[in-house]
C-alpha cells in the first residue's frame, strides 16, 4: 500500500516562485534561513533524542512548508518547535511541546560555540506555546494534512539497490551512502522537494561507491538496448548528473553557512533578518 | 432513489481502479529491476566503473525538459517509470461547500451534509473538534491525526468510508473531513426499519464488513469504535466503516497502547479489554464484529450493559463464564479478580443457541467464533470471509437486492439509542460518555413506510 517510489514533488511554477522572496527576503537571505531552519532541526531533534529518520522527516517538511510559505509571515521560531511537535505525535513516544519549544528556543538564542558554563547565558522570552500550536495548525492546513502520510525516504531503497549491485557488505561506501542521503537535505536546490527517492538513492551510491573505491558495473544489453546500471533503477543519465552534483555541492554550502554562524557566533540573527523590517 | 444515491459510487471505484493499476505497475517495475539485477550481476566480473555522468550543471529546475540540449547520441530507447506524486497544496476551504444540514443530532451534531457548489455533488462534512487541555493532548489532536491517517487510506477498500478531502474554515480551528455522503448509518436503519433483514441479508452485510476489517488489519490498523452506528450503507447495498476516531497503529516497537478502558462503546467492548488487558490487539474489533452479527438478527444491541462490570455479567449471561479451561490465563489480568465466577457449564455455542433461532449451525460457529471469550481463540476477520457459513444456502444477498429504504437522511434526525464512544484524548479511570445514556428521543417522521423490494 505505501509506495517508496512515490512522494510530493514540488510543481516548475511552485520552484520558481518563493513566498519568502516575494516579501522582501533576498534569495541569499532566503538559502541562509533554509540553511539554519534544517540544521537548527538537526541539533534540536538530536538533543530530543528523536531518530535520525524521524529528524530528516522534520527537515523535508520544512522543505514542503516554506515552499508554498514566506518566513516573514512564519518565522522559524514557531516554525521548528511545531514541526517536531508533529513528527513526534506520529512517533511511540511524542514529546512534550514545551520540552521542544524550549530546546529550539535555547538553541536559536545560545552563542555558539557554546560556553564551557551554557548556565551562564539567559535566552530572551519564551514565545507562548499557543504560537506552537497555531503554527501546527497553519502547516498542517498549509501541507493539507498530508504530514499525517509517511514521507518515503530514499534509505530503505538505496540499501536494496546497494544489494542488488552487490555493493552492501562494503561498509564504507553503504556508510557514505546513507551519509549523502542525510546531507542531501542541506542541498539549495532542495533535491528532497525535486527528485523522488529512486534517483536521490541511486545519486548517493554512485558518489559513495566512487570515492570507496568500490566498482559499479559497466554498460550492458538489455534486450537489444544499451543500459547503464542506473537506468535499471530508473534513472537517467542526466538527472544522475545533476543529482550527482547537488550532493557534491552540499559540503561547501554547509561550510559556507558555518562560517556566518561562527561569524555572528550563533543563531540570532534569524529572527532579525524574518523580521518584516529588517532592512 | 435521489440523483445522489450513486454519487458515492464512481469516484470510489476510480481510485480502486487507480490503486490497482499502480500495484501492477509497481510490481512491473519490482519485476524489471530483478532481471536488469541478474543481468547486471553476471557483467560484473568483468565489470570497471563507468564513466561519471554528465556534469553539466543546470541552474533551471532540473526535472525541466533537456530540449534544447540533445545530445548526439540517439536518443535512449528505455522507457523510464516515473510515479505522479501527490502535488503540495494547501487546503482548500470549507466555503467550497454549501451547508445543507446535519446529519447527526444528540451526541455531538458535527456531520453534517453538504454540496460542493463547484459540482453539485453531495458529501459529509465532519468537524474536527478541537479538545484543547485534554490531558496528554497538545495542540492538533492526535486523535484526530489518526483519524485522517487512516481515512487517507479509506478509499483503497470498497468497504472503507473514503475521504474526498481536508477543507478548513477562517479559524485556525475549524477543519473538516470530507467524506462521500452515504445515506444510511447501520444503527438508525436497524432502529426505525419494520422487521429485521433476512438472514440472506444479513451475511451480505457481514461479508463486507469483515471484507473491511480484514483489510484494516492486514495493514496493522485496529478500529476501536466498531458500532452499528460507524457502519454507513449506501442505497446500492454497498456498506462502509467510517468513524476512524479512534483507529490507530498497532504499534511495531512494542510502546503503550491507549488504557483498554478508554476505547470501544461499551456495549461492543470485547471482555479482555474489560478485565484491564493492556495486550489487546486485532481480536477486539473482531469481538465488535460478533456483536454487531447478533444485532442484525435482534435489531438491538445484543449486550446492553449499564457500566463496565454490568457490561461483563451481561457477556457472562450471554456466552457463560470465564474459566481457565476456555480462557487459559484471563485470571492474570487486573480486573478478573473482582469477578465472582461460577464454572461454565456449557459451552458458549449452546448458550447462544436459543436465542439466535433463526441462525444455523454454520451460522452459530461464526458467532460464537467471534463471541469467544477468549481473544487468542477469537475468529478473524479471514476466518470470517472463508466461512462455509455464506457458501450455504440462503446465499448472500447480491448487494444491489438489499431493501432501499426512503433516503430521509438528506433531512432525517438520528436516533440516538447507544452510549457514545469514550471521549477522546482523555486518560483517567472514570468511564466517560460523549453524550447522554440515552440522549432524548423525539417520536418522528420515520414511519412513511420502507420502500422494501419485491421478491425476497
Ligand atoms: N460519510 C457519511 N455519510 C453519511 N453519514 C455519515 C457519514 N459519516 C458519518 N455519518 C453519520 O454521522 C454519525 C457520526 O459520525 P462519526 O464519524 O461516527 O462521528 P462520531 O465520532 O461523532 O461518532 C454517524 O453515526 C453517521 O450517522
Ligand atoms: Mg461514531
Amino acid at each position: 500500500m505505501v509506495n517508496a517510489l512515490i512522494n510530493a514533488l514540488a510543481t516548475p511554477e511552485q520552484l520558481a516562485t518563493s513566498p519568502s522572496q516575494q516579501d522582501g527576503l533576498t534569495p541569499a537571505e532566503e538559502a541562509s534561513l533554509k540553511f539554519a531552519g534544517v540544521r537548527l532541526l538537526q541539533l534540536a531533534g538530536e538533543l530530543l533524542e528523536m531518530p535520525r529518520q524521524h529528524i530528516l522527516t522534520t527537515q523535508i517538511l520544512l522543505h514542503r512548508f516554506y515552499l508554498l510559505s514566506s518566513h516573514i509571515a512564519h518565522p522559524l521560531s514557531t516554525t521548528l518547535p511545531a514541526i517536531l511537535l508533529l513528527v513526534s505525535k506520529f512517533t511511540s513516544k511524542p514529546l512534550s511541546a514545551s520540552l521542544i519549544l524550549a530546546t529550539t528556543h535555547t538553541l536559536l538564542h545560545a552563542p555558539y560555540p557554546l560556553p564551557p558554563q551554557p548556565s551562564s547565558f539567559t535566552p530572551p522570552p519564551t514565545p507562548p506555546i499557543t504560537s506552537v500550536y497555531n503554527a501546527e495548525s497553519t502547516i498542517l492546513r498549509t501541507l493539507n494534512f498530508t504530514p499525517t502520510l509517511d514521507i518515503q525516504t530514499p534509505h530503505v531503497l538505496a540499501l536494496q539497490y546497494l544489494q542488488m549491485l552487490g555493493l552492501l557488505e562494503n561498509p564504507v561506501v553503504a556508510k557514505k551512502t546513507l551519509a549523502y542521503l542525510y546531507d542531501a537535505v542541506y542541498s539549495p536546490s532542495l533535491v528532497y522537494l525535486t527528485h523522488p527517492p529512486n534517483m536521490l538513492a541511486t545519486a548517493a551510491i554512485y558518489l559513495a561507491a566512487r570515492e570507496g573505491g568500490a566498482s559499479l558495473p559497466s554498460g550492458m544489453k538489455v534486450a537489444g538496448e544499451e543500459w547503464g546500471w542506473w537506468d535499471v533503477f530508473d534513472v537517467e543519465r542526466e538527472e544522475l548528473g545533476f543529482l550527482v552534483v547537488c550532493l557534491k555541492g552540499v559540503e561547501s554550502v554547509v561550510e559556507r553557512e558555518m562560517a556566518r554562524v561562527k561569524e555572528y557566533k550563533g543563531w540570532g540573527w534569524v529572527e532579525e533578518m524574518e523580521r518584516a523590517d529588517h532592512r | 432513489m435521489g440523483r445522489w444515491d450513486n454519487v458515492e459510487e464512481d469516484p470510489e471505484e476510480v481510485a480502486r481502479i487507480k490503486a490497482e493499476k499502480e500495484a501492477k505497475k509497481r510490481a512491473k517495475a519490482e519485476k524489471k529491476a530483478r532481471e536488469a539485477a541478474a543481468a547486471l550481476a553476471a557483467q560484473q566480473a568483468a565489470s570497471q566503473a563507468t564513466p561519471p555522468p554528465s556534469k553539466r550543471r543546470r541552474l533551471d529546475t532540473p526535472s525541466a525538459q533537456d530540449d534544447d540540449e540533445e545530445e548526439s547520441r540517439p536518443k535512449p530507447k528505455i522507457r523510464h517509470l516515473r510515479f505522479e506524486g501527490p502535488v503540495m497544496t494547501p487546503s482548500r476551504s470549507v466555503d467550497e461547500y454549501e451547508p445543507l444540514n446535519q446529519i447527526e443530532e444528540g451526541s455531538y451534531g458535527i456531520v453534517s451534509r453538504a454540496k460542493e457548489i463547484a459540482t453539485g455533488e453531495i458529501y459529509a462534512l465532519k468537524k474536527i473538534k478541537f479538545t484543547i487541555g485534554g490531558q496528554g493532548e497538545a495542540g492538533f489532536p492526535l486523535t484526530s491525526l489518526r483519524e485522517i491517517q487512516v481515512l487517507m487510506r479509506g478509499s483503497e477498500h470498497r468497504n472503507l468510508v473514503g475521504l474526498k478531502e481536508m477543507v478548513v474554515g477562517e479559524s485556525l480551528d475549524s477543519v473538516y473531513i470530507v467524506m462521500p455522503f452515504l445515506p444510511h448509518d447501520l444503527k438508525a436503519l436497524l432502529d426505525t426499519m419494520p422487521e429485521p433483514f433476512l438472514p440472506s441479508e444479513i451475511k451480505t452485510l457481514v461479508l463486507q464488513l469483515a471484507s473491511g476489517v480484514a483489510y484494516l488489519h492486514k495493514h496493522s490498523i485496529l478500529h476501536r469504535d466498531l458500532k452499528t452506528s460507524n457502519l454507513l450503507l449506501s442505497n446500492t447495498g454497498q456498506l462502509q466503516i467510517a468513524d476512524f476516531g479512534l483507529a490507530r497503529y498497532t504499534p511495531t516497537d512494542g510502546s503503550e497502547m491507549t488504557a483498554p478502558h478508554m476505547i470501544v462503546t461499551l456495549w461492543y467492548r470485547s471482555p479482555e479489554l474489560l478485565l484491564g488487558d493492556k495486550n489487546y490487539g486485532k481480536p477486539l474489533d473482531m469481538w465488535s464484529v460478533g456483536c454487531i452479527f447478533g444485532e442484525l438478527f435482534w435489531k438491538d444491541a445484543i449486550l446492553q450493559g449499564k457500566t463496565a462490570v454490568d457490561q461483563m455479567m451481561k457477556i457472562i449471561d450471554l456466552c457463560g463464564p470465564p474459566s481457565e479451561e476456555n480462557w487459559p490465563g484471563f485470571k492474570r489480568l487486573a480486573n478478573a479478580r473482582a469477578l465472582k465466577l461460577q464454572k461454565p457449564i456449557t459451552s458458549t455455542k449452546q448458550m447462544l443457541r436459543p436465542k439466535f433461532p433463526l441462525l444455523t449451525n454454520a451460522g452459530m460457529e461464526v458467532l460464537a467464533g467471534l463471541l469467544t471469550l477468549d481473544p487468542s481463540q477469537r475468529m478473524t476477520a479471514e476466518e470470517v470471509l472463508v466461512h462455509p457459513y455464506f457458501k450455504e444456502d440462503p446465499r448472500p444477498k447480491a448487494e444491489e437486492l438489499l431493501p432501499t429504504f426512503p433516503s430521509k437522511a438528506n433531512q432525517e434526525r438520528r436516533r440516538r439509542h447507544s452510549p457514545g464512544a469514550p471521549v477522546r484524548g482523555e486518560e483517567g479511570d472514570k468511564e466517560v460518555w460523549k453524550g447522554d445514556l440515552f440522549g432524548a428521543v423525539e417520536e418522528e417522521e420515520v414511519g412513511a413506510g420502507f420502500q422494501l423490494k419485491m421478491g425476497r
